[in-house]
């Protein structure tokens, strides 16, 4: 089984743990990823308002469609 | 390279921190050399969630946009979406494959209507090792179509704008574009025309027409240019009427030499009516002997600028010395449209008016025509696109220097190739990165770069005095032009797309298949 592992800057690795909790398998391969500069991380870090992780996006833009144009 | 689009599910789920394969799938594709993009049918949705979250949406924009480049999405993808069961996506699918023949979908869902396209999820996608590759496809010269998805959205805009304007002949694109290149060349006047070599032509006619007060030059009037170039310098001689002069070049730039310019002065005398010098490959001739000889001869000089825009000589930009400057605006050019395309620069206002007489049918007005006329006049649509372009023209020569700053540290020491030089009055623009090879034969070097994936090219195989026209028209040759017969046999022009300075994987691919027979 592959897991995405990420290297900090001072060189851990870290997996990602969304991928890690189902994990059954005794042996795991990490799939480390190099990324210099984060470009989320850097898109993120222009919002003023934390993003609501759990927000369901699908009913969220039915409802703005449906606010938005059905009055 | 892949061309990438990602659904705006993916970009939401890693932006708004939901989903870690998404992101940790965004942050590899924007440290990749894949080409990433979005279509303007996404927008809405990301700009409602942007403002939701009150973003600095001026800030998210030069960020996420120094990765991701917008489709447009027409309005004859709109017709076409309606014909699939989800439109929405459909409209994606469409617009994308325009763009993007053999591009690849990443999205989440799972009936994403590919239209042929191939489709992944993120984690596919992420743990894909053809898009960790840096790839192996050929390695072309130019890559016009790359250089139109980077400027993508200027174009677009401006095309469409175009067609709406419908002002198609001489309309205020042609007028701006002028006076942009006139301010950018350092010259009075600016006349777009049909071609680079249609500039060449109508420059001669203006001038036989101001000197000699006669529509054509004579047979016996002497033109003298270079033989190394390609034909429509010659080309353009013959249709002012006159003959060419071919007098070698030198073997340092690969322009004429003003020696030889001197001697053949010497002989022909008064023959000569004036010099036409190609600044060939981007690099300036010597200006500073071209005029002084000129000027003690009493003789024209016009400039074939096709392939020097922005180059210059002693801080002075090509196109400002002669009489008149001749660009080129094909699309392989410095600055390049979508079509044929060309510009005089001058500062004889007589000679201007002259040349928009002459690319209008001979006459201020159409139904009055004073000289034997063309139809020549540059395109709306053209000076539209090289309007949008223009801007980026620079940039786009700082990116070939660059080349050619890594191709002359990175092959110094191969002892059979000898690499282009730039004279300290010049600023070589390195339209092309053009080199020599010597004691091997070049074209099987050629052939081993093709075997890599490198293409190159060879400018030009043939000089002007040994092409058919010109033996059955009108030459003279002055010496034994042995310069211009080495170069033809061993010159060879190497990629410089501006846009590879960005991905070293291909420059370094280049170089690897140089090294491997550097023996």
């Amino acid at each position: 089984m592959k897991v995405i592992a990420k290297r900090t800057e001072e060189g851990y690795l870290i997996p990602f743990s969304g991928n890690l909790k189902n994990i059954q398998a005794d042996e795991v391969e990490l799939y480390v990823l190099l990324i210099k500069k984060s470009f989320t991380e850097e898109l993120r870090k222009t919002f003023k308002k934390a993003p609501n992780r759990k927000l369901n996006l699908r009913e969220e833009w039915r409802k703005h469609l449906e606010e938005k144009y059905c009055g | 390279m892949a061309k990438i689009l990602v659904d705006i599910n993916v970009i939401l789920d890693a932006v708004l921190n939901r989903d870690e394969i998404s992101s940790a799938l965004l942050d590899k594709l924007a440290d990749s050399h894949h080409e990433l993009f979005i279509t303007a049918s996404m927008v809405a949705i990301l700009d409602y969630f942007l403002n939701k979250y009150n973003a600095n949406k001026a800030e998210f924009k030069k960020k996420f946009f120094s990765r991701f480049k917008v489709i447009t999405t027409s309005g004859m993808d709109a017709l076409n979406a309606l014909s699939f069961e989800d439109g929405e996506d459909a409209l994606i699918a469409l617009a994308f494959r325009r763009v993007a023949e053999n591009g690849l979908i990443i999205t989440k869902d799972k009936k994403f209507p590919s239209n042929g396209l191939s489709v992944l999820t993120p984690e596919e996608a992420l743990y894909n090792q053809e898009l960790s590759d840096e790839g192996n496809e050929t390695i072309s010269l130019l890559d016009l179509r790359k250089e139109y998805r980077y400027l993508m959205e200027e174009i677009d805009d401006v095309i469409l704008r175009c067609a709406s304007g419908a002002k198609y002949i001489l309309g205020p694109e042609v007028s701006k574009l002028e006076q942009k290149i006139a301010n950018y060349i350092g010259v009075k006047h600016a006349i777009g025309v049909s071609s680079g070599t249609d500039a060449l032509v109508l420059s001669l006619r203006a001038l036989a027409i101001k000197l000699r007060g006669k529509e054509y030059w004579d047979k016996d009037d002497l033109i003298i240019t270079t033989p190394f170039t390609f034909t429509a310098t010659g080309e353009a001689i013959l249709r002012a009427g006159a003959t060419p002069l071919f007098v070698d070049i030198t073997l340092d730039t690969y322009n004429i030499d003003p020696q030889e310019i001197k001697k053949a002065l010497q002989t022909y005398g008064n023959q000569v009516v004036g010099i036409l010098p190609v600044h060939l490959y981007g690099h300036p001739c010597d200006m500073d002997e071209i005029m002084d000889i000129a000027h003690k001869a009493g003789i024209f000089v016009v400039e074939d600028c096709a392939q020097s825009l922005g180059a210059s000589w002693d801080g002075r930009q090509t196109g400002s010395f002669g009489e008149t400057g001749c660009f080129s605006f094909f699309p392989s050019k410095p600055l390049g449209g979508f079509g044929d395309g060309g510009m005089v620069t001058t500062n004889d206002s007589e000679l201007a008016e002259t040349i928009r007489m002459l690319r209008t049918h001979g006459g201020r007005d159409k139904n009055r025509p004073e000289h034997i006329g063309y139809n020549a006049r540059l395109d709306t649509l053209q000076a539209a696109i090289l309007l949008a372009k223009l801007e980026h023209l620079d940039e786009f020569t700082e990116k070939r220097r660059q080349i050619a700053g890594f191709y002359n540290q990175n092959f110094k020491e191969i002892e059979w190739l000898i690499l282009p030089t730039e004279h300290e009055k010049a600023f070589h623009i390195y339209h092309q990165y053009t080199v020599r090879v010597r004691g091997r034969s070049r074209d099987e070097v050629q052939e081993k770069l093709e075997k890599h994936g490198v293409k190159s090219m060879v400018y030009y195989p043939v000089p002007l005095h040994k092409m058919e026209v010109f033996h059955r028209t009108s030459m003279e040759t002055f010496g034994d032009l042995e310069n211009t017969e080495t170069a033809v046999k061993s010159v060879l022009s190497l990629p410089v797309e501006p846009l590879y300075w960005g991905e070293k994987a291909i420059l370094k691919r280049v170089r690897n298949s140089f090294k491997g027979d550097s023996r």
